[in-house]
């Protein structure tokens, strides 16, 4: 047999049952803030550029060449998680490799930005980078294809992404 | 039988077997390289070498045969022989052995196709170094284009020479062999010749590395994406045991790979049966069952389907109806037939249709791939027990004697010759079962669409007499459905009987097919079972 127990709620006060010391205890709180320094970023006029690791939108990285890196070894697609990358392979049209992806495509809508495929890839070619306003009309714009990808790169190479972008940058909100 | 001990563990082996396979029987793994069990030893990689007591050195475990020690030199008074393959020297060796077969090796691995059933990866993850120490340039051999079929990327070779002894006893055909010595030997083509016989494709199987590549599986999606489906190849009365490697989100297969079989194709398959599901996927497949409606096929379901075809076929004599069996149904699928034609129907005209490609057999050395180019011509005449020929039938559709018949192709067969197509014009009713459009479908008032033979269950009878399961892999297109399902569905709506599986229909085949007394799926296993073979007493298996 399950034996229940019933609790009584406690007994409130007489100052408690008014709430009113309630009331201006929260209302310290706020008037303590007010003179201090404001976090809120202005976005977008303000931007705020993530830390080193972040993991936002993907670029697929170019080599020296300004070649495609990717190998379409399919490591990524074999340890992402979401099931969102799809890779077909071809004969690579350059001497110093047998393999390239003749598509690449990400679903951005499907991916849960988990970092795996930057992880598994033996060649660096694929990296999560600091893009996180990448928002779009339809799903299909947000299955991002090889060459959108490649522009990533282009985009974020420098790191200055957000530079580009927002007129004043915010470094880090808990500065 | 010896007595020998591995890495402590006793156990009596037969004399003769090599090391590798006494320890492989104790389920104790000796890598190596350039020994395949289906070719001669050259010990050549020094992959497996083992410690074995008394000796002076390491030796060579492909090359050492498990052997009766003479009473005097019995290792501890009783073992013939003891071994080791856990020892410090022996890992050192291993070590070593696996840090050269790397030196020149590009490990591309992201971009080589053998990644994931490569023995250098897997024995260099398990017995190797975790680094290298060589610093200089790595040789670059050409990539080579070996045959229609085959390429070869040089830099991966490790010249176990397994492709050049393949071609030189399984074939016959020697078109390999190692060019320069030492650091330089490359595997070539001899001038002048191509890597082109039937059975090239076997090289890129028994190749430990990713050197040998079939075109036709080149930079497909990765081997460890695929469903794995082991059946036998519907390419030849051969009936090689093949694994066939497919996808579920498209429902194509990608590579058809030979499976051991002894009594079967050993390691091996022919290139045709290997490519045979682009035929297959090539065809106009029959995709929906259909009936002809003022002088057009029409779409049509599967219940009008069946319907129609027991309307039509009652309207005739039993004797005015030709049944015709084919050797690219399964045997489930050709009983059921003759059982629709004799005890639904009444009819003895039962044949078996002898529109099955002939070619010569290709005999190599030691495979032979056979001219009859379908699946159970064996089988299905077993089943069928034919009372007449279609030459019979087509004499009786001319006459006139004939007027339905109920035609069940299942495969791809050789074209009808314009006798046939002239003799089938004439019937009144005729039932097409079949996985393509043909000039026979433009003839048929009903058309059933069939699976082909990857689509579906069932068993082959190959030319030994060997009866073999088939297994589904993928799914027939659309509407389609397994020839047996529909066998099944008119046998039940005649009240014949009832058997919604083969493995039900098989049961009663092995109770009353001769020669196929007693057998089971169970029994057939893996390795199928030869009609004619002794069948252990049921009650004995079931214990
Ligand atoms: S971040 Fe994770 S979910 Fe997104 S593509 Fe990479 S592996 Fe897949
Ligand atoms: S893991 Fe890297 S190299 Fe391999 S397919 Fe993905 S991005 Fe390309
Ligand atoms: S190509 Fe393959 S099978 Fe032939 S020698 Fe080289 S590694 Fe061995
Ligand atoms: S020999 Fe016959 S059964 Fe074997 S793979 Fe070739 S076609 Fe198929
Ligand atoms: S497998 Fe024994 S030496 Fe190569």
């Amino acid at each position: 047999m399950i034996k229940v127990k019933k609790l009584k709620a406690p007994k409130m006060s007489f100052w408690e049952r008014i709430y009113l010391p309630a009331v201006f205890k929260g209302l310290s709180i706020t008037g303590r803030h007010i003179p201090k320094k404001k976090i809120t970023i202005q976005y977008p006029e303000e931007r705020w550029v993530p830390r080193p690791g972040y993991r936002g939108a993907h670029r697929l990285n170019r080599d020296e060449h300004g070649r495609v890196k990717c190998v379409a070894c399919e490591m990524c697609s074999s340890a992402c998680p979401a099931n969102c990358i799809h890779i077909v392979g071809g004969v690579a049209p350059w001497d110093d490799r047998e393999k390239y992806p003749v598509v690449f495509e990400i679903d951005m809508l499907r991916c849960i930005y988990c970092g795996m495929c930057e992880e598994a890839c033996p060649r660096e070619a694929i990296e999560l980078t600091e893009v996180y306003d990448f928002a779009d009309y339809s799903r299909e714009a947000l299955v991002w294809d090889k060459e959108k990808l490649l522009a990533m790169y282009d985009l974020t190479k420098d790191h200055t992404y957000h530079l580009q972008k927002g007129e004043k940058i915010v470094d880090d909100m808990r500065q | 039988m010896p007595l020998i001990k591995i890495n402590g563990i006793e156990a009596e082996v037969p004399a003769g077997i090599n090391i590798i396979e006494a320890a492989k029987q104790l389920g104790i793994e000796i890598p190596h390289y350039c020994y395949h069990p289906g070719l001669k030893v050259v010990a050549s990689c020094r992959m497996c070498l083992v410690k074995l007591e008394g000796f002076p050195k390491l030796v060579p475990a492909c090359q050492t045969p498990v052997r009766e020690a003479p009473p005097d030199r019995k290792v501890d008074g009783k073992y013939d022989m003891v071994i080791s393959t856990n020892d410090e020297v022996v890992k050192d060796a291993q070590e070593s052995i696996l840090e050269f077969l790397l030196l020149n090796h590009p490990v591309d691995c992201p971009e080589c196709d053998q990644a994931g059933e490569c023995l250098l990866q897997d024995y260099t993850y398990r017995y190797g170094k975790d680094h290298s120490r060589f610093e200089f340039d790595k040789r670059v051999p050409p990539r080579k284009d070996l045959g229609p079929e085959v390429l070869l990327v040089s830099t991966r070779c490790i010249l176990c020479s397994r492709c050049v002894r393949f071609t030189q006893e399984i074939t016959g055909t020697k078109e390999l062999f190692v060019k320069n010595r030492g650091a330089r030997a490359e595997i070539e083509v001899y001038p002048s010749q191509s890597l082109d016989n039937k059975l090239s494709m076997c090289v890129t199987d028994i190749c430990p590395v990713g050197a040998l590549v079939t075109k036709d599986f080149l930079f497909k999606p990765r081997n460890w994406r695929y469903q794995k489906t082991r059946t036998v190849c519907p390419g030849c009365s051969v009936g090689c045991n093949v694994q066939i490697e497919w996808m579920e989100e498209d429902n194509r297969i990608y590579r058809i790979k030979p499976v051991y079989n002894e009594h079967v194709n050993q390691w091996w398959a022919c290139d045709d049966g290997r490519l045979l599901y682009h035929t297959y996927e090539k065809l106009p497949r029959l995709e929906y069952p259909m009936i002809r409606q003022n002088g057009e096929l029409q779409r049509t379901n599967w219940k009008k389907a069946y319907q129609t075809v027991i309307e039509g076929l009652k309207k005739y004599k039993a004797d005015e109806i030709a049944f015709i069996g084919s050797g690219f149904l399964t045997n489930e699928e050709n009983y059921l037939l003759q059982k629709l034609a004799r005890e639904a129907f009444g009819s003895q005209n039962v044949a078996l249709s002898d529109r099955v490609v002939k070619e010569d057999d290709v005999v190599y050395p030691k495979f032979i791939i056979k001219g009859e180019k379908a699946p159970n011509v064996q089988g299905a005449t077993d089943m069928l027990k034919p009372s007449v020929t279609l030459a019979d039938v087509v004499a009786g559709l001319q006459k006139g004697t004939i007027k339905a018949v109920f035609w069940a192709g299942g495969g791809v067969t050789a074209p009808l010759e314009a006798d046939h197509l002239d003799a089938l014009k004439k019937a009144e009713f005729l039932v097409v079962m079949d996985v393509a459009q043909s000039p026979l479908t433009e003839l048929a008032t009903i058309v059933l669409a069939g699976a082909s033979p990857y689509e579906k269950e069932g068993t082959f009878t190959n030319y030994q007499g060997r009866v073999q399961r088939i297994r589904q892999a993928i799914m027939p297109p659309l509407a389609a459905r397994a020839d047996f399902e529909i066998l099944e569905a008119l046998l039940d709506l005649m009240d014949v009987a009832v058997y919604l599986r083969p493995k039900k229909a098989f049961d009663e085949i092995a109770a009353t097919v001769a020669d196929y007394q007693g057998m089971s799926y169970e029994l057939l296993g893996e390795l199928g079972w030869k009609k004619g073979d002794p069948v252990p007493e049921v009650s004995e298996a079931q214990q």
